[in-house]
């Protein structure tokens, strides 16, 4: 490629070259001519470039540093002047360092960029290529280089541990066909049954072991949340906002919260996140599962139109789920209110981060038009209250303190 | 690194430029060897007014002058040719002085004389045979440097070679059997064209004016040519030079060009200058060499825009029609049912096909649900 100097410098002697026949001057056109054959001749070294680069961490939560390290050797038949660049996803902030170098070389030489980014928005990233920009001593010319140098990292969404949820612990006990024969470490008894080793001795029936003459030990239902489906709306109005602070980043951080807290509880928890499709975890228990649905939620992105009762048809598969909990911004979802409201689940609990606000903390505007949004968002509010226990979640709460602060009325 | 090659190459351009020397060959303005700068002085001392011309175009009002084109280096273009042939058509006197031939392309437009650039040689010179003597009228000898002949003359001769010249066409300074010889005529004078022709270029230069009866046979002939005009002009648009001309002669010449219809010209100079300006443009560092953090762009959905607008309209009476339903408990409440529950600003603006004040209706509303609430 031919730089801009270069353009310049090929132009001037064209134009030089012009003007000596038009002045009939000889020496004109030999700087003229000087000068193009400059630019025809001088070329960027052809380089041999190899890279390595090293980050601290492949997994980080959302907001976490990350130390990135690259080492590039570089040999060349001359010298010239070398630009570095290091590509880092677009979404990550730098908090020290650089991600470039601008160096010149000679015939040989190692160049070291470090820099530690901050993972500000949550998904899979990937670092890399590195780009290399190979300028002739003069700068007439250019010679780009790029090594498919690629690093991934996950950045997982934040995760808060809640006390509180805002649906009921033991929604699930309530029907026999949903009760859980899980057995576990609850508190309601089920039945007595041999002594397995491993068995703890606090679990033994001693009564029952003397009259069957044999060690026995009692076995409980499990208590807690039993099925629970959580829905997340990742449609493309959920992107409002910016990519740190939006209806889907709230939800997600809702979302997962939820989870852990049921599957803390030993309870089956499916997730439903729908916009672009309709991506599903289907209901299950166990610490293998949050991991499943720690993906699902890492990967959504705010895209496509598809509404809550496609979302809702899948569930249907499922059987009878007790609880649903829906993280929406109620928004151009026509469908919504309709599909929520004749759906069978004993417990609807639907969780609403507030668009206009979010809006107005990102753009900074506090006017008229914000009112109006306002004016809206409240009217979808009330018609959900009537659906289920409805919560409004405002910028920079944490989910339990939105659980705190109470429903809306 | 870069600053060295750079500093060379200014150096050697410097060089180049100081080792070649400065002005054009023949100018008025040159006091070496090749300048016409004492044949202006002595024209002015004789009470002539001296000028010289680089934008040809400029002549053709100068009709009451005579101009002297010498040593020319190009061909005119059109429109310079034009100019020039006005000027002799209005009135103007051309004194040529040309041993090459170029300025047939000016003779044959007046006359049918012309002039032959090959070299005349003969036995009559000094130092070499190149340097040969002619004579002229007036019994004056005139010494000439390689001079070219007129051929056809029309109007009276005023200097001829010696009998013992020949025409060098294989250029080896001896007579060949084919090589045309005998008398030449090297100046010509025809007062109905207007025209004094001298087949060479060197007669007036500094060197050799001063060398026989040159400076006299070449004042006494344009003497007698100007009929009584005071003014000369030496035409300088198209002489050859062997530097680096001035930003000025640069700019006239270049204007002189393109005013001059030499479409090319322009053509190229456009061309170059788009395609510079979109090389430019095209060829910066891409943006993505550049790491900006996208993290925080706001994307906004329902605060897009600043003030309310007609689009808006929509969103408002949906909300106030809600407000109606709630009040009355209808699911589609009438007309009567929202007067009876809405003020008339909110009343009007429901139902008006050129809703005004959008912005005081939204904050009225919103007054309205609070009070409610």
């Amino acid at each position: 490629l031919i730089t801009l100097r270069g353009v310049l410098t090929a132009s001037a002697g064209l134009i030089t070259i012009l003007l000596s026949m038009s002045t009939a001057s000889m020496p004109v056109f030999t700087v003229g001519f000087c000068l193009l054959v400059l630019v025809l001749v001088l070329h960027p070294p052809r380089i041999k470039a190899a890279a390595v680069r090293h980050i601290s961490r492949e997994c980080v939560a959302q907001g976490d540093l990350l130390d990135v390290k690259v080492t590039v050797a570089v040999k060349a038949p001359f010298g010239g002047v070398l630009y570095i660049y290091d590509h880092m996803p677009e979404y990550f902030g730098l908090n020290r360092g650089l991600n470039y170098a601008h160096t010149d070389f000679v015939l040989k030489s190692s160049v070291e960029i470090e820099y530690t980014v901050r993972c500000l928005v949550r998904g899979f990233h990937r670092f890399g290529p590195l780009r290399i920009r190979c300028w002739d001593p003069l700068g007439l010319h250019v010679r780009d280089v790029e090594l498919p140098v690629d690093s991934y990292v996950t950045v997982y969404p934040e995760m808060e541990r809640i006390s509180h949820a805002p649906f009921s612990r033991s929604t699930a006990v309530y029907t026999e066909r949903q009760k859980t024969e899980r057995l576990g470490e609850g508190r309601e008894f089920h039945s007595i049954r041999e002594y397995l080793p491993g068995d703890a001795t606090s679990r033994i029936n001693w009564k029952a072991s003397v009259r069957l003459r044999k060690k026995m030990v009692n076995q409980y239902i499990e208590e807690g949340i039993t099925d629970l489906v959580i829905f997340v709306d990742a449609r493309a109005v959920s992107g409002a906002g910016n990519m740190v602070m939006s209806p889907l980043e709230y939800s997600i951080r809702g979302a997962l919260a939820c989870a852990e807290y049921a599957l803390r509880l030993r309870g089956k928890v499916g997730v439903v996140v729908y916009g672009d499709g309709v991506k599903t975890v289907p209901p299950s228990t166990g610490s293998g599962h949050l991991s499943r649905i720690l993906e699902l939620l890492t990967a959504a992105e705010a895209s496509g139109g598809v509404g809550f009762s496609e979302a809702l048809e899948v569930t249907r598969a499922w059987g009878g789920v007790s609880t649903a909990v829906v993280f929406s911004p109620l928004l151009e979802d026509p469908t919504f209110f309709h599909a929520l409201e004749s759906a069978s689940f004993r417990e609807k609990v639907i969780v609403v981060p507030s668009v206009p606000d979010i809006e107005r903390e990102v753009s900074g505007q506090y006017t008229v038009r914000y009112t109006l949004a306002q004016m809206e968002m409240g009217l979808h509010i009330s018609r959900a209250a009537t659906l289920g226990r409805t919560y409004i979640w405002y910028p920079y709460r944490k989910f339990e303190e939105v659980v705190l602060g109470g429903m809306h009325a | 690194m870069r600053a060295g090659p750079l500093a060379a190459l200014g150096i050697s351009v410097v060089i180049i430029l100081l080792v070649i020397g400065a002005g054009d060959v023949h100018s008025v303005e040159r006091d070496d060897w090749r300048g016409f700068s004492r044949f202006r002085q002595a024209l002015e001392d004789h009470g002539f007014r001296t000028a010289s011309v680089r934008y040809l175009p400029s002549v053709e009002e100068m009709n009451q002058s005579v101009l002297i084109v010498g040593g020319m280096s190009r061909r005119y273009s059109d429109g310079e040719l034009a100019a020039v042939l006005r000027f002799h058509e209005r009135g103007g006197v051309l004194v040529v002085f040309d041993d090459t031939g170029m300025s047939n392309q000016i003779l044959e437009r007046i006359t049918t004389m012309r002039i032959n650039g090959s070299a005349l040689v003969s036995r009559d010179y000094e130092k070499n045979s190149c340097f040969l003597r002619a004579r002229a009228a007036g019994n004056m000898s005139i010494l000439m440097d390689c001079p070219g002949y007129i051929e056809s003359p029309q109007g009276t001769v005023l200097a001829n070679t010696s009998h013992d010249s020949w025409v060098d066409l294989n250029g080896n300074l001896k007579q060949d059997i084919y090589e045309p010889s005998g008398a030449f005529p090297v100046a010509v004078y025809s007062g109905d064209l207007k025209l004094l022709v001298f087949s060479d270029s060197s007669l007036i230069i500094n060197s050799m004016l001063e060398r026989e009866d040159n400076l006299d046979f070449v004042l006494s002939a344009l003497e007698n040519a100007a009929g009584g005009r005071k003014s000369v002009l030496f035409e300088e648009a198209t002489l050859a030079s062997d530097s680096v001309p001035s930003a000025g002669r640069v700019v006239e010449a270049l204007s002189s060009r393109l005013y001059m219809n030499y479409p090319l010209d322009a053509a190229l100079l456009l061309v170059m200058g788009t395609l510079t300006m979109y090389i430019s443009v095209r060829w910066r560092d891409p943006p993505e060499w550049f790491h900006i953090c996208r993290a925080f762009e706001p994307r906004l959905y329902m605060m897009r825009g600043e003030a309310l607008g007609p689009e808006d309209v929509g969103r408002v009476r949906k909300l106030i029609l809600e407000y109606v339903r709630l009040r009355s408990g209808k699911d589609a409440p009438s007309r009567e049912d929202a007067r009876s529950v809405l003020p008339m600003k909110l009343y009007e603006f429901l139902y008006s096909d050129a809703p005004e004040d959008i912005e005081g209706v939204v904050l009225e509303l919103k007054q309205l649900m609070e009070e409610q609430t």
